[in-house]
């Protein structure tokens, strides 16, 4: 390869066509002539192409990917806020986080799938149901990050800004929140992940709309094409936000080295 | 053991003797099955263990309830080894996860729904019925919370609904919308699993659940009570269904299954109670209140006359392409299945639960039980081809299980119970 710079790439590229082509012979060929049922289960990328197209067509895949996607970032937006503004002040006041912390690592260890039950009950079936699913994924990799970033800013800095006649305000404003700024943000990313993951698996109950639904209703009928397009569009989205988050984090930390 | 074989010849032969007994009579279990038990071929069990397919799975859905006590019947007394066979059970919660496993190869013998199977129909897979028919006509309502202020079907207008999209009870309550002079698109539905229903969530004007989720709610939980019912607008049944290559390699052990179907079912009707034991024995059942699945187990087993469980295919053809029909019109199926997609789906029509009626020396029922005097499979099948109302014999609602045998059940003597039934002469 005489670019060194497309050599890496296209390396990653022919790894991915070369899967994709064994899986295709896999499925198309030597499936259907050693067990034809197996090639229910293990639809070639062809097929996933053609629901693809299908599901385009209809209009329906775009309807999916709105409604998870509106959820995930409503949901979002609230554990950001919530879980930025309480991991800074559990940070920040020892008396606050002497008082919360075990709370939060108490329920953090709860998995987001295991309120669905208490989540129906308590805001009934409807989008609230589902965003909350998604809010306590996202929720504690965020609080986590941002008590870490505050803990994490040189004591020094701070004593020499209390010496130089700086408020506490103003320390918070000028020294703690930019100091703990690439922690905040690394948590908003891994809970931006988190809470995408947590919406699929909150859809897959109670809900009559998003990549969930579809791959639980496409379960239902064994079209399996569906069901692997809805995990490849899952991949494709979180890869997508999570690379949107990468960037506004070199945007917003133009000091850190990656 | 010696004892009683002695002891047992010296009786029979009193009682040859004393002329009560014919020569050569028939010998039965005390819950009616003719014995000896006939045996599965040696070729055969070589196959499946060549398949690796021994012990042979058996998947079950345990919430469904009826259908559940059947295997765990099976397998508590032992049924399968008395004719050679093993079977080890696969319990599932649903038939998606079911069907999955049979169409891999994981479990040989499963169970569904008439969705269920539709779906096995539609993806051609390797799978046919024997001809056992699970549970037809179950319970499906809908239920409301217990302040609702809805009275009468047309109250549904506007209101949101819970229930399992693509499912027997999406297709029933269109049907009951449409009987009621409703269009389906004048409701809102949600989709939402059985147990989410069970809760009677918040933001849900109604629910509409299948057995035994309606009377666990209004009876048990207490949390919602019965608005109406859909059953009569639908005729709901699933079939057990067995591997394409067992049909064509091993056609004894598909008897067998059929056999121990109806012998379990036999055992379930003479001692209910401790067929109920044997079903709450699945920790998927260990939640759910005794007295309860002694209710469902006795509607679903021994309500009707043992014929519930035979295929009556020119009735579940038409049932079954009503349903294809809804599942295509609402854009979950591709193609369109017929009635003879239906009929195909029971390999051989009747003749494996043909052969075990004439085993047990019953008549070929001509209606199925559940079918209303005067009621004809003509006349049923132009009923449902109008859409309108079927009005069944829902078992549910019977205020007693059916009496079983009439002397016209019968084309031989059979002794169940300690009881010797006559033929009509």
């Amino acid at each position: 390869m005489s670019n060194p710079a497309m050599a890496r790439p296209l390396r990653r590229f022919a790894a991915v066509g070369a899967a994709l082509l064994a899986w295709q012979v896999v499925s198309a060929v030597v499936l259907p002539h050693l067990a034809p049922s197996a090639a229910t289960l293990m639809p070639p990328p062809l097929g996933v192409v053609v629901a693809f197209v299908d599901l385009m067509r209809s209009g329906d895949l775009i309807f999916h990917i709105l409604a998870s996607l509106k959820r995930v970032i409503g949901a979002f937006a609230v554990a950001a806020i919530a879980g930025v503004g309480l991991g800074v002040a559990i940070g920040w006041w020892r008396r606050f986080g002497d008082l919360v912390d075990p709370l939060v690592e108490f329920i953090r260890p709860i998995p987001p799938l295991a309120w669905i039950p208490l989540a129906i009950i308590w805001f009934g079936i409807g989008d609230t149901q589902n965003m909350f699913i998604i809010f306590l994924g996202a929720f504690f990799p965020v609080v986590v990050n941002a008590i870490e970033g505050v803990r994490s800013v040189d004591r020094p800095l701070i004593w020499g800004a209390l010496t130089l006649g700086g408020t506490w305000s103003q320390i918070l404003r000028e020294i703690i929140l930019p100091g703990a700024l690439p922690l905040i943000l690394t948590g908003l990313r891994i809970g931006l992940g988190v809470g995408w993951m947590a919406l699929v698996a909150a859809e897959l109950v109670a809900a009559s709309s998003g990549l969930g639904f579809l791959i639980e209703d496409s379960r239902n009928l064994l079209f399996t094409e569906r069901v692997i397009l809805g995990m490849v569009l899952i991949g494709l989205l979180g890869f997508a936000m999570d690379r949107l988050m990468r960037l506004v984090e070199r945007r917003m930390t133009p000091w850190v080295v990656s | 053991m010696i004892t009683r074989l002695v002891l047992s010849m010296v009786l029979g032969v009193a009682l040859l003797a004393a002329g009560v007994l014919p020569a050569a009579a028939q010998q039965f279990t005390p819950w009616g099955w003719p014995q000896p038990y006939e045996q599965v071929s040696r070729k055969s069990i070589d196959w499946l263990k060549q398949q690796g397919w021994w012990p042979i799975q058996y998947g079950y859905q345990a919430p469904w309830l009826g259908q559940a006590t059947i295997p765990l019947v099976i397998k508590d007394s032992g049924l399968d080894k008395k004719r050679g066979l093993d079977i080890q059970l696969q319990s599932f919660l649903a038939g998606p996860p079911l069907n999955e496993a049979i169409v891999a190869g994981k479990i040989q013998i499963g169970v569904g729904g008439n969705f269920p199977l539709t779906t096995l129909i539609v993806r051609k897979a390797p799978v046919h019925s024997p001809g056992v028919v699970w549970t037809p006509v179950l319970e499906h309502s809908i239920l409301v919370p217990l302040d609702s202020q809805l009275k009468k079907p047309a109250d549904l207008k506007g209101k949101v609904v819970g229930l399992v999209a693509g499912s027997s009870a999406e297709f029933a309550f269109n049907a009951y919308l449409r009987g009621n002079g409703m269009d389906p698109k004048d409701v809102t539905v949600k989709s939402l699993p059985i147990p989410d229903q069970a809760t009677m969530p918040k933001g849900i004007d109604a629910v509409v659940p299948w057995s035994p989720t309606p009377s666990l709610m209004a009876k048990y939980r207490k949390n919602a009570k019965i608005f109406d019912d859909t059953a009569p607008f639908q005729l709901y049944w699933g079939t057990l269904h067995m591997r394409d290559e067992i049909f064509q390699n091993a056609p004894d052990v598909v008897q067998a299954v059929v056999d121990m179907a109806v012998e379990a079912m036999l055992i379930a009707r003479r001692d209910i109670k401790a067929a109920v034991e044997v079903t709450r024995k699945d920790p998927a059942l260990a939640g759910y209140p005794p007295e309860h699945v002694y209710e469902e187990t006795v509607a679903t087993v021994s309500a009707f006359k043992p014929a519930w469980i035979y295929p009556f295919v020119d009735v579940y053809a038409p049932a079954g392409a009503q349903v294809a029909k809804f599942l295509f019109d609402s854009g979950r199926l591709k193609e369109q299945l017929t009635e003879q997609s239906y009929r195909s789906w029971f390999q051989g029509g009747s003749r494996w639960m043909d052969a075990t009626f004439h085993k047990l020396g019953w008549k070929i029922p001509k209606e199925p039980p559940y079918f209303p005097a005067g009621m004809t499979t003509a006349g049923f099948v132009k009923a449902l081809a109008a859409g309108q109302r079927l009005n069944l014999i829902l078992p549910y609602k019977l205020e007693r299980p059916k009496a079983f045998p009439d002397p016209d059940d019968l084309e031989r003597r059979w002794q169940f119970d300690g009881k010797w039934y006559e033929p009509r002469k």
